[in-house]
Order: C-alpha cells, then structure tokens, then sequence
C-alpha cells in the first residue's frame, strides 16, 4: 500500500454511509490495493466545525463537508441547502454537478479552500415529527415549538408562525419525547435511526429537499497522487453520484417502513400545501443573494440564482 | 514518518514519563498526542490539529453544563445549604452508633443533589465535620474515612460532571444518565451507614456516643430548613424529566435556581459571591484542560488506527461478556489508582465502549458502572484526590496515610455496590426507562 | 512582571466570572422565553464563546493557584532537589504546548478575523473574538510559566510548598 487516505466523517458508522464505504472499497479494489482509505467515523479525526480546515491544511486528507456550519466560507455551496428551491433530492444534486463544473464561483471557492469536490451527498427530504398530526395543515404549525438549524430554516418556520427553537441533535430524541419542542425537523432516514417515531407519532413530509455534505479531497493530497489513481477516484466519484441518488430514492422507501413497522405514522405533506408554505415564505434564494451583495459577491451570487432558477423550471 | 506502531511506543512511553514526572495531566496528553500525530502523520497535521482542536473542545455548548453545575454547588455552598443539611442529618443520626460518620454521609449524599462536583463535597464537610468529630474522641481514621467516601456520592447523584463527560465522550443522553445515577447514588449512601454501623459496633473507642438527645419534634423541625436542596434537586430532575428545558440547560437553571436562594436567604455579599465565580472558572479551566489534552491524544490514538485495532481484535476474540467487563473494570481501577478519573473517561473509552456495545451492554449502564469506578479512584491510594482534599481542608491536623488508612473499608464497600449494579442492573435502567 | 500576569489574569477571570453570570441569565431567559414562544436569540452562541473565556481565561489564574492536575505520586516521595526538578520539567512542557496552541491558535484566529467568521444560526455571533481570547489566555500561561521556570531555576533546591484542593 503506497498512499493511505485518513477520510474524516462526522457521521456514525451507519448504512446511510454505505455509499462512501463502497467508493472507497472500490477504490481500493481498483487500485490493487496500492490505495487505502481510511474512513473515520463519528468526528474521531475532526468534529463537524472543525473539517474543512483540517483536510484543507493537509492534516487529513478526504472530508465530508456540511456547507451549512461553513457559511463564511462556503458562501457559494452553502446555497445548495437552501430550503423551497429543489424539488427533490435528484434535483439537488443536478443542480449541485451543474454548478461545480460549470459555474466559476463554486470552482473558485474550491480552490480558495484547498479542497478538490469528489461527489456530493443528496439528502433525503426532511420531516416534521411530534406527538399530534397538527403538522398535516400549516395553521396546525402556528404557535408550535420547531427544532431548526442554520440561518434559512428558521425563516421558514416563523412564515407560518411557528417557534424556530435550537437543540443539540443528541437532545432531539427526549426534546420530542418531553414536550419541549413540538416537532424536530429532521431528513426521514434520521426520524428512523434516531427512532423519533417513538417520542413522536406522527411525521409529516416532504417538507424541504436539499443536497446534503460534500465528499472532498484535500488538494495537497490530490497532488501527491500518480494521474492513473486521480482517473480511478475521479471514475469511481462518478460512480457514487449515481450509486448516492439511487440509493437516497430507495432509502426514503425503506425508512418509511422501518417507521410505520415501530408504530410511527407518515402523513404527507401535499404539493399544494407546500406551495403555499414556499409562498409564505420570504424568497430564501434571493436572501441568500442578498447576503453575499454584503460580501462583495452580488454579481456572481445573482448569476448563480438566476441559472438555477431557468434550470430547476426547465 | 515512522509507522503508526513505533510512534505511539514513543508517544504513550513518553506520555508516562511526563506523567509521573508531575506534568500537568492534560499538557502531557496534549504534547505527546501532537508528537505522536507529528510523528506518523508529518507537520500539517500535528499543526492544524494544534489549531483546531483547543477551540473546537471549549466551544461547546453541551460542555458548558460544567461550570454551571459547579458554579451550583459552589452558589448552594454560600447559601449555606450544606450547614442546614448537616444540622438536619445530626438531629436524625448522632444518637446511632457512629452517628456523626452517618450524619456527615447522609448531608453530604443530599448535598450531591445540588452540587456537581465531589471535591467541593470533600472540601465542605471536611471544614463542618472533621472538628466535631475530632472533638467527640472519633478515630481520625473513621472521621476522615467517611468524609472522603461521601463526598464521592456527588458523582453519582446528579448533577454530576464526570456524567456529563461520560455521556459526551460516548453520545448518549445526559439527561437519561444524570437521571440513572439517583439509585445507584442512594444504594450507596446506605451502604456507607450500614458499613459505618459495622465499624462502630466493632470498634467502639472509634465513635464514641454523644451526651445529648434530640426531641422528636425537633428532628421534623429540622427538616424545614432543607427545602433549598429539595427544591433545587426538583428544579434540575424535574425540569428535565417533565420536558420545560433540554439537558444542556440543567446546569443554567440549576445555578440559577442556587443564585436566588443565595439571595432569598440574605446570604449574598460581593466578596463571597466573587470568590464562588473565581472557585467555578478555576475548577473549569482545570477539568477543560485535562479534556483538552485528552482529546489531542484521542485524535493520535484514532489516526494510528490502534483504537479500531484494538477494539477489533478485543470484539473478535468472542470472549463472553462478562469477561469484556472484567477486564474493563480491573483496567480501569488499576489506571484510577494513578490517574485522575476524567482522563481515564477520555482515555479508554474510544477503544472499550465499542466493545462493551458489541457484547451487548446497555449505554447507560455502562456509564453507572464507569462513574461507580471513577468514585472508587478518587478515594483508591496513591492518587486519591478525594483523600488530598480532605487532608488538605482538614482544620485539625491530619496525615494522608490516616485518610488512606480510613477509606480502605470504604472501598470495599464500593466495591460490594459495584458487584450489585453489575448483578442487578434494573437498579440503574429502572428510572431512564421511565423517560421514554 | 509578576504583579502584572497577577493582575491580567485576575483581570480576565472577573470577565469570565461576568460573562459566566450574563451567560446563565440568557440561558434561563431562554427557557422562559422558549416556553412562551418567544426563544432569546443567541443564548446558545453566547455560552459557546463564553466557555472559551472561561477556561482560557482561568487557565493562568488555575497555574498561579498551582490548581491544575498532576500526578504526584512520585512528586511526594521525593526530596526538595527533585522536586524543582520535576516543576522545571513541567513548566518546560507547558510552555511547548501552550506555545505551540498560542502559534497555531494565532492562525486560525487570524483567518477567522479575515473572513469575519460568525454562527450560522439565525443570528449571526461573530466568532472570531473568542479565537482571538483563546490566543491571549494561553499567553497568559505561557508567561506564568515562564515566570514559574525562573522560579524554578533560582529557587533550586526550594520549591513551592505542596498544597491541594
Ligand atoms: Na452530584
Ligand atoms: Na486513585
């Protein structure tokens, strides 16, 4: 074995990563072996915060990236989480391929990090979960207890009159459980493997589509490896996109079951409905542009809107 | 570069030399976790790990339960709650044989309910019981003896900072685990009056009786003046049990909750109040670094890939898992004679707790019977800090080999409420199952 | 020099001591508050960056308080000579490591200046003071250390009585 690559995950060791687990294996396989990747799970080489700095500093050298906790510095990827923009998972990751390899910001913003983008995470649709079915019309949401995160998510929860509320993911299960928050607002692979279901009933969805975490390689890393090898992780990066969207569309199936089996019960959230909540709410992709205006990145934040807009109504 | 094997030889052999060198636990951690990184992964990542992971570790919001619940005791302290206690528990017990043992056992375990830290215990009832006892003709051995164990209690009975640190280094619930911890800490507590009505029968000339005799009337009266314990216990426990606020802000209501009492009783003076804060920021800046530490050399140990290897191998031996857990538990005391408990938490845990899941083990369990062992290393010699702080706080001359002398039956009673939550372990996963 | 640490780390531990204080009322406020629908923004942020003040704030004062944790095992049973021996090497790794987080810790507190780094909840909490906190504290230990060495060095033979708790 010629090169070992320590890939820091903030995520357990869970099926929801087999995705990755197989990149690598393949990989490996491909490689004969003269590649190894080392996944590490749980935040054991670096905490959610803390790993974009560390694979781009070279300390490790694949990461898995959340744009949401870097919005200083994925100000462009962070967009791809904004909520009422994708309509579904696959969507998200189109538009996230697209903008990667044809939009300069995103490219720049790469580069300025000192990370090379492999494939990106889609994230199955988020759910509302909680104790009552009020969560099947908007007015039920008015006045509830809603766990949020990030800056855009909020927003939408206060559009119908709801208490944005911020609680530590291993508080969730009991915050549900003892009433103090209504509902969680979490992707439905998450209401299954924290078993939500439990504390509350009821689940409502889909009520957001986004992409979910980046899977990068740290530049000085990707230097140092021969062309042959750069081929094969590029082909299999390639690979995974496809195997991840397949995989996403069967996993919602699955964890559906695995949560109406443990007594849970799925109500869904119809499009019209939707529709009116996105209508509620303040124009998020627009506030996102706004934002980056601040930065000195109007121009380029207006460009990128206005590609994504003409591509998700085609 | 050297492989990953030969650099931790050199960082763990170095780690030791420090240690008993007398560096700080937590910068010899540290230094010897960024050698070993640098060692076997090169400079940007002994670097960046450098950079990253001192602010990632402080700035954490479910980490900063601690001050709170030390900040809360300290608070509980200048409202003079614990004098109130020890007044109650006197009227009740000093007429049994080695009554003021049980009274100092009994205060202190009802004190652990509002104080999250068991050398602020060992301090406290050291400076109220040690003079009273001393003066009554008790043996220094039982007298400093029993301060010591009870003030061990406090880790059981939450609030408790080595919970919650067991509970972030592993994922689980504090508030499930602070909630596990009320029987184990109560069965105890018993335990320790029962153990000390042994000794007194056995060794009269030990605890000798007190004259006087206190009315029933007054042993009620006492009572009343315990509500700010009750009510603070009610506020943490019962806040978190019936859904008003998450686990992480126990410890903000909790101090809170003690802040008014210190005002409601008239007990609040700008002096006292600073020297409470000073005290909380001293002990937190204490514990963050041992964490620190811990984590740098965690973040060596998972680079090395020996944490998985070792937890690996362990899982494929298929011993049974009662075996797992003995070995666990011999590791773990044999450490916690030398070692302060957090870092031993930090320390083994990334490599047993995958291994005690393995074998089918219950989380919370599990966290009951590290903090049991961790109750046990602060009283076990040569490093027993609990033993230092009562030597050290002692108004009445005392050595430590006294001390020492006086929690040897203290640990064999420990180690008789370890074996009981290992063969019953409902008495720990009754509570937290009422939870969910 | 001395009186100055002294009274720098005083100084900082009053600080943390208020913002400990600030910290628990916006958390209680935010109980309250999340009860009656109307959360305290920022509360969470806060005691975040609070936490560093506290413990980098209070790391000097916990060194001049000799109040951090040691093995003393082989420290009690030894003579005076050694003992300054072994406070020598102690100050001398506490001054590797906290240098080495002073040097890093300065990087990263100066891109996060850079790029005005803040919380990415609905309010924006800058973080970058608390990065720069994190690099003055340690500067504070560095210098007690410092200050411990030469204590150390010529005091040989006479080191600083045991105490614990
Ligand atoms: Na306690
Ligand atoms: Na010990």
């Amino acid at each position: 074995q010629e090169f070992r690559l320590n890939f820091g995950h903030y995520l357990s060791n869970s099926p929801f990563v087999k995705v990755e687990q197989d990149f690598a294996k393949r990989v490996e396989e491909r490689t004969d072996g003269r590649v190894k990747i080392n996944i590490v799970y749980s935040g054991g080489l670096g905490k959610d915060s803390e790993l974009l700095g560390l694979v781009g500093r070279g300390a490790i050298d694949m990461a898995a990236i959340v744009p949401g906790y870097y919005g200083d510095q994925l100000v462009y990827s962070k967009a791809l989480q904004t909520p009422f923009v994708f309509s579904s998972p696959a969507q998200a990751i189109e538009i996230a391929n697209y903008s990667f390899s044809e939009l300069q910001p995103f490219k720049d913003e790469m580069e300025r990090l000192g990370v090379h983008r492999l494939f990106h995470q889609p994230v199955d649709p988020y759910y509302l979960t909680g104790k009552t079915d009020a969560c099947k019309s908007l007015d039920g949401l008015q006045g509830k207890k809603i766990r949020t995160f990030g800056s855009l998510i909020p927003h939408m929860m206060s559009a119908v009159g709801a208490t944005p509320v911020t609680v530590p993911a291993g508080d969730l299960y009991e915050a549900v459980d003892r009433g103090t928050i209504d509902y969680s607002f979490v992707n439905l692979g998450n209401v299954n493997v924290y078993r939500l279901y439990e504390a509350g009933k009821f689940t409502c969805g889909p009520a957001m589509n986004i992409a979910g975490h980046l899977v990068v390689i740290g530049d000085r890393t990707w230097q140092r490896l021969p062309d042959d090898i750069k081929t094969i992780i590029t082909e299999e990066s390639v690979q995974a996109q496809k195997d991840y969207v397949a995989f996403v569309e069967s996993s919602v199936a699955t964890s559906s079951e695995a949560i109406k089996a443990g007594g849970g019960e799925i109500i869904a959230i119809s499009p019209e409905m939707l529709a009116e909540w996105k209508e509620k709410t303040p124009d998020l992709l627009q506030m996102w542009v706004d934002e980056l205006k601040g930065r000195g990145e109007g121009e380029g934040a207006a460009a990128v809107a206005q590609a994504w807009r003409e591509r998700v109504d085609q | 570069m050297f492989d990953p094997a030969t650099a931790a030889i050199i960082a763990i052999g170095l780690l030791f030399l420090l240690m008993l060198a007398g560096v700080h636990i937590g910068v010899a951690m540290g230094l010897c976790g960024l050698l070993g990184i640098y060692l076997s992964m090169g400079e940007f990542a002994a670097l960046a790990q450098a950079g990253s992971v001192p602010f990632s570790t402080v700035n954490s919001f479910t980490l900063a339960v601690i001050p709170m619940f030390i900040l809360m005791g300290s608070l509980a302290t200048q409202a003079r709650l614990t004098t109130d206690l020890y007044a109650a528990a006197h009227n009740w017990f000093a007429k049994l044989p080695g009554g003021l043992a049980m009274t100092t056992t009994m205060a202190s375990a009802a004190f652990g309910a509002a104080s999250g830290s068991t050398m602020v215990n060992a301090a406290v009832f050291t400076k109220m019981a040690m003079p009273e006892m001393t003066d009554a003709g008790y043996d220094k051995r039982l007298s400093s003896g029993s301060i010591a164990s009870a003030g061990v209690l406090s880790a059981m009975i939450p609030p408790s900072v080595l919970m919650v640190i067991y509970a972030i280094t592993t994922e689980q619930s504090v508030g499930k685990m602070l909630i596990a911890g009320i029987i184990p800490g109560l069965m105890t507590a018993f335990i320790f009056l029962g153990g000390i009505y042994v000794w007194a029968k056995l060794k009269p000339h030990h605890a000798p009786m007190p004259e006087h005799s206190v009315s029933f009337s007054d042993k009620i009266g006492s009572l009343k003046n315990t509500w700010g314990i009750l009510l603070l216990f009610a506020l943490v426990i019962g806040g978190i049990y019936g859904g008003w606020f998450i686990p992480t802000y126990a410890g903000a209501v909790g101090a809170f909750g003690a802040f008014l009492i210190v005002f409601m009783k008239r007990r609040a003076d700008f002096a006292t109040l600073r020297e409470t804060f000073l005290e909380a920021i001293l002990s937190s800046a204490t514990i963050f670094l041992v964490v620190i530490g811990g984590m740098l050399f965690a973040r060596f140990l998972t680079y090395t890939g020996l944490v998985s290897e070792v937890s690996d191998w362990l899982i494929t031996q298929e011993l049974p898992p009662f075996a797992y857990l003995m070995a666990f538990a011999v590791l773990f005391l044999i450490l916690g004679c030398f070692i302060e408990p957090i870092a031993i938490i930090v320390m083994t845990l990334p490599v047993m707790f995958p291994v005690m899941m393995n074998v089918g083990y219950d989380p919370i369990w599990l966290g009951v019977v590290v903090i049991k062992m961790c109750e046990i290393s602060l009283i076990t010699p040569p490093v027993g800090l609990n033993a230092f702080v009562v030597r050290a706080s002692s108004p009445v001359p005392l050595r430590l080999e006294q001390v020492f002398a006086g929690v040897l039956p203290f640990i064999l009673m420990e180690v008789v409420a370890l074996a009981l939550l290992i063969a019953f372990p409902s008495l720990v996963t009754f509570l937290p199952s009422l939870i969910s | 020099m001395n009186q100055l640490i002294r009274r720098l780390a005083v100084f900082s531990v009053a600080i943390g001591s208020i913002a400990l204080l600030l910290s628990m009322f916006l958390s209680v406020g935010d109980v309250v508050g999340t009860q009656m629908g109307q959360p305290v923004p920022g509360a969470l942020e806060f005691t975040e960056s609070t936490m560093v003040l506290v413990v980098f704030g209070g790391i000097a004062w916990a060194q001049i308080r000799r109040s951090h944790i040691r093995v003393e095992l082989v420290y009690l049973q030894v003579g005076p000579r050694m003992r300054s021996a072994m406070d020598i090497i102690a100050s001398i790794a506490g001054i590797l490591f906290f240098g080495l987080i002073i040097w890093q810790g300065a990087v990263e507190a100066l891109y996060s200046w850079q790029i005005q780094e803040a919380t990415s909840g609905l309010l924006r909490f800058p973080l970058w003071p608390a990065r720069w906190i994190l690099v003055f504290g340690s500067t504070m230990m560095v210098l007690q250390l410092l200050l411990d060495l030469w204590y150390d060095l010529t005091h040989f033979g006479n080191p600083h009585p045991v105490e614990f708790g």
